[in-house]
């Protein structure tokens, strides 16, 4: 039984998915695609998708087998980001898209997971991350491995997706606190990313005008009239909910009711409750992931573990805080829940990885 | 694996996920405190705002919206209470469109929901009350009126006096929010807290009348304010302002009364202004007041106020700069002043020859002002007079004015100053630039004896002083002299009135003209700022006009309002012996 837990909570949330996409979307997609069962079809797909990638995923349980799968996943996600950035598809003023075939793929998403696999095998036996080793000899290695990294983030930056650089780099900042790496670098680091982030958002003036937006009250922006009405529909929710399907909100009051605020979709119609129950089952996820990296040996592997529960709970949180209204919209997705393949697909292979790990340990 | 650091990790996610989920459950228990489907909310009415003498110049006035709830009622019933309701409303004369809008909806429309609004907001506690009556002394008995007619209880703002407070008091937007003036600063004491209420006990009791409601929470209502500001001074001051605007033919005007000694406001109005009853069929550049949120360059008014200064000013050997017996020449009318490549000609409106201190500011000579500029210049002391300009103006504090849209005015930095020309500029009123209320503030310390003074507004404000002597008594005095010369002699001696005995100085300075970026030639700024009486000083009235035509000078256009509101406010406050008219007056008078 035990081995098939994180498997079994997958599974729940693949059915909570494609119920919540269903609830959110329904309306919309009949509008658009003159099929009311359009997108949650196409959620379906990504599911099923998402499935066999996480099956082939745990079957790479050799050390070498993952370092070839990192190489993979690095070139294709670098590759995604840079044709991006060249022609990709502009959607809500922000290219982070690539049309494929009728879909949209999202090259940040799978750079997340290679992100968190090049930091993971930069690190050494000792669970440090050195660029030149005692004897003044340089680890050409992880220069190239942290190199790719910083480029990766900001193409995701110029995007321009601050949401999803944040996580990234909050991951992997927690994986060099993680690493015995000298406490003067690690600390030097976090100030200078401190420092960039705040940059960030003071030069960009949208950026600034999301963050103010936090604190002023009143409707009329565009920011805040987000805002304005994801708290409202998990007002309306209030403690039992509208009943599934009952919710009135998503009805074109609320924007992208199916991926950024689906949260607030489901508060809506299943109360308090029904969220902090949903909340509760990615902390059983979280615990999960927690004790395969707690019980693994491997230091490398054991960093990836971490990162990426570090990864995961952050963009959970952070999308709930959005739809609560306490951080500013970021345009990330409820992971497993919201709509949209790409982040779906990447997430499944990350858990693809962890279960690989924990066949590992055996 | 460094069990501290990890720790340090897990306990920060802990922190941001508690953050998350603490204003997540908050945000849920706000809500049922607020809304839920069994409570309503019951607006709370806005406190009064009074006048000095306790006359209320803003109310709110409750109106009723009525309910129809339909579904409850058999078809007969609707008809009947129909029938009732379109009576009552015929009798009390409502308009006929929404008497035929009420049966429409209880025609078709009433099948199709199951509740509506009528008559939203038109009714008063009387008429709803004469309908309850109506229905239940009908012929045909209605066994259960519980439930089918309720009523809601909604405020609407009325400003008795209109256009009269318009910018100074602000209005009430549709959501009950207010965007301007008094009633934003006041806000938070007037508009009270509104209450709760569980719908049932409404909709249950008959016809829902008010006093049988059960209250999660009982609103508060807002408290009042009194004002500094008098009505009847008020409505004069409009008048006259109104008159000299049209008179002149003026862009707008502006014009405020303030109590010499303690600086509250008596009266301040501007022209032309808003109905804030209907605020929404006037044009947005009327709600803010221009006295306090445009920065104006107010000309020879400065003079004065630049004397006080150099009078006070000993050089490094203790000798004084400025005497009053001094004496400049005035270069026949036409002063030129080398300043770089290109040379600036001052003119007077006259051709003066020599004046002493209080000559020049009696007949208002550019010429003689830009002498005494020069020669302190040559002193080189920027800094001295750079601080004073900047707390008489009160350019760097954010002055402590009630009314919102106040602008801090601008003076160029000293080490930014043109030599042989910034400093004439302050002299004469250029360059220099802040709210009109500050310079009636600045004015002011002329009559208080160099008594900087914060403008009141709220009766229950205590007197204030930024400054306590800006300039010395001696100084003072002299200014008042110089003050009296100008209504007698000099350049508004067009006001004389030799019972009251006015002081004042006027302004007129040239517009500064964006587009040719030089001061403009046609477009004007005449103003006036003067106090009465003369020996005890009780009142200083401020007046200006915008863009007056045909005639331009302060002395002819901004002194003349100051005289009428001056005259009338003597005798209402100062001479309060009853004046008995004799037939001779009366004769004369036509």
């Amino acid at each position: 039984m035990r081995s098939r837990e994180i498997k079994f909570i997958l599974f729940l949330f693949t059915l909570l998915g494609l119920l919540c996409v269903f609830s959110s979307s329904a309306v919309f997609s009949f509008e658009q695609y003159g099929s009311k069962y359009m997108m949650v079809f196409k959620q379906f797909l990504f599911f099923a998708a998402g499935w066999v990638v996480f099956y082939l995923m745990q079957k790479f349980t050799g050390k070498k087998a993952i370092a070839a799968l990192t190489v993979f996943i690095t070139v294709v996600s670098m590759l995604g980001l840079i044709y991006v950035l060249i022609s990709g598809v502009r959607i809500n003023n922000a290219k982070r898209w690539i049309q494929f075939f009728g879909f949209t793929v999202q090259p940040s998403e799978f750079f997340k997971i290679s992100a968190l696999l090049l930091m993971a095998f930069s690190i050494n036996k000792q669970g440090k991350i050195i660029l030149r080793n005692k004897r003044g000899v340089w680890e050409w290695g992880n220069v190239f491995r942290l190199s790719i990294i910083i480029a990766g983030l900001a193409l995701v930056l110029v995007a321009p997706d601050m949401g999803t650089t944040v996580t990234i780099g909050a991951a992997l900042l927690a994986g060099l606190v993680f690493s015995k790496t000298n406490f003067k670098y690690t600390a030097g680091i976090l100030l200078i990313c401190a420092l960039l982030v705040v940059a960030f958002i003071y030069f960009s003036p949208y950026r600034r005008a999301r963050v103010v937006s936090m604190f002023k009250s009143g409707g009329g922006q565009t920011f805040n009239y987000q805002r304005f009405q994801s708290q409202n529909a998990i007002q309306k929710g209030g403690v039992f909910g509208k009943g599934i399907g009952r919710g009135r909100m998503k009805v074109f009051s609320l924007p992208e009711a199916w991926s950024d605020f689906i949260f607030s979709v489901i508060s809506e119609e299943v109360g308090l409750i029904g969220g902090i129950l949903l909340i509760g089952l990615y902390f059983l996820l979280f615990m999960r992931i927690y004790n395969i990296g707690n019980k693994t040996k491997d230091i490398q592997l054991k960093y990836f573990t971490l990162m990426f529960l570090v990864l995961l709970s952050m963009q959970v949180g952070f999308n709930i805080g959005v739809a609560v209204g306490v951080l500013p919209p970021t345009g990330m997705v409820l992971p497993l829940i919201s709509s949209g393949g790409s982040a779906l697909i990447a997430f499944m292979m990350g858990f693809g990885i962890c279960e690989a790990v924990r066949n590992r340990n055996g | 694996m460094n069990k501290l650091r990890l720790s340090i990790i897990i306990g920060l996610i802990v922190l941001f996920w508690g953050y998350i989920m603490f204003s997540y459950v908050r945000l849920i228990a706000n809500k049922s405190k607020k809304r839920s489907p069994y409570t309503e909310i019951q607006l709370a009415p806005r406190g009064d705002i009074l006048d000095s003498e306790g006359k209320i110049i803003a109310t709110s006035v409750a109106l009723f919206s009525s309910y129809f709830y339909t579904a409850r009622s058999s078809q007969e019933e609707v008809e009947y209470i129909r029938r009732a309701i379109s009576r009552v409303l015929v009798q009390r004369g409502f308009k006929r469109s929404l008497i035929r809008d009420f049966n429409y909806r209880c025609g078709e429309y009433a099948r199709k929901h199951r509740t509506f609004e009528f008559m939203s907001g038109e009714l008063d506690l009387d008429i709803h009350e004469e309908i309850i009556r109506s229905l239940a002394d009908g012929d045909v008995e209605i066994k259960d009126l519980r439930g089918k007619i309720y009523s809601k209880k909604n405020y609407r703002r009325f400003y008795p006096f209109g256009k009269r407070f318009g910018p100074i008091l602000g209005y009430i937007d549709q959501k009950g929010n207010p965007p301007y003036g008094l009633e934003r600063a006041y806000n938070k004491s007037l508009k009270g807290r509104e209450g709760i209420y569980f719908k049932n006990s409404v909709i249950s009791a008959v016809g829902g009348r008010w006093g049988k409601v059960k209250w999660v929470e009982e609103p508060q209502n807002g408290e009042e304010v009194k004002l500094t500001i008098d009505t009847v001074l008020q409505d004069l001051s409009y008048r006259f302002l109104g008159d000299a605007v049209k008179k002149y033919d003026a862009v707008s005007g502006c014009a405020v009364v303030i109590e010499t000694e303690t600086g509250k406001i008596r009266a301040f109005v501007n022209y032309p202004s808003f109905d804030p009853n209907n605020y929404s069929s006037y044009s947005i550049s009327l709600f803010q007041n221009t006295g306090v949120s445009s920065l104006l360059e107010v000309g020879s008014v400065m003079k004065p106020l630049v004397i006080g200064y150099l009078m006070d000013y000993t050089d490094a050997s203790g000798r004084k700069f400025l005497k009053p017996s001094d004496k400049y020449y005035c270069e026949k009318g036409k002063y030129k002043i080398p300043t770089g490549r290109k040379t600036r000609v001052i003119e007077d409106s006259e051709k003066f020859k020599t004046l002493d201190i209080a000559d020049i500011l009696a007949y208002s000579s550019n010429i003689g002002m830009a002498k005494i500029m020069q020669k302190y210049e040559d002193k080189g002391d920027k800094l001295g007079l750079y601080r004073y300009l900047i707390s008489l103006l009160n350019l760097k504090r954010s002055i402590k004015i009630d009314i919102p849209g106040y602008q801090k005015g601008v003076l160029k930095h000293y080490n930014k100053w043109t030599r042989n020309y910034s400093m004439i500029s302050f002299a004469i009123g250029h360059e220099i630039s802040a709210p009109f209320i500050n310079y009636v503030m600045a004015f002011n310390t002329i009559p208080a004896k160099g008594k900087l003074l914060r403008p009141l507004l709220k009766e229950s404000d205590p007197v204030e002083a930024f400054e306590n002597s800006i300039f010395s008594a001696a100084t003072a005095e002299f200014l008042q002299k110089a003050m009296a010369l100008v209504v007698d002699e000099g350049t508004g001696k067009n006001i004389r009135n030799a019972r009251i005995g006015f002081a004042g100085k006027t302004g007129t300075a040239r517009k500064w003209d964006r587009k040719s970026a030089s001061y403009s030639k046609e477009k004007y700024l005449a103003s006036f700022i003067g106090y009465f009486p003369r020996e005890n000083p009780k009142y200083t009235i401020g007046v200006f006009v915008d863009e007056p035509r045909e005639s331009i000078y302060g002395g002819s256009v901004a002194a003349p309002v100051f005289k009428q509101i001056a005259e009338r406010l003597y005798h209402m406050e100062l001479n309060k012996t009853t004046y008995i008219f004799k037939e001779k007056d009366i004769a004369s008078s036509k």
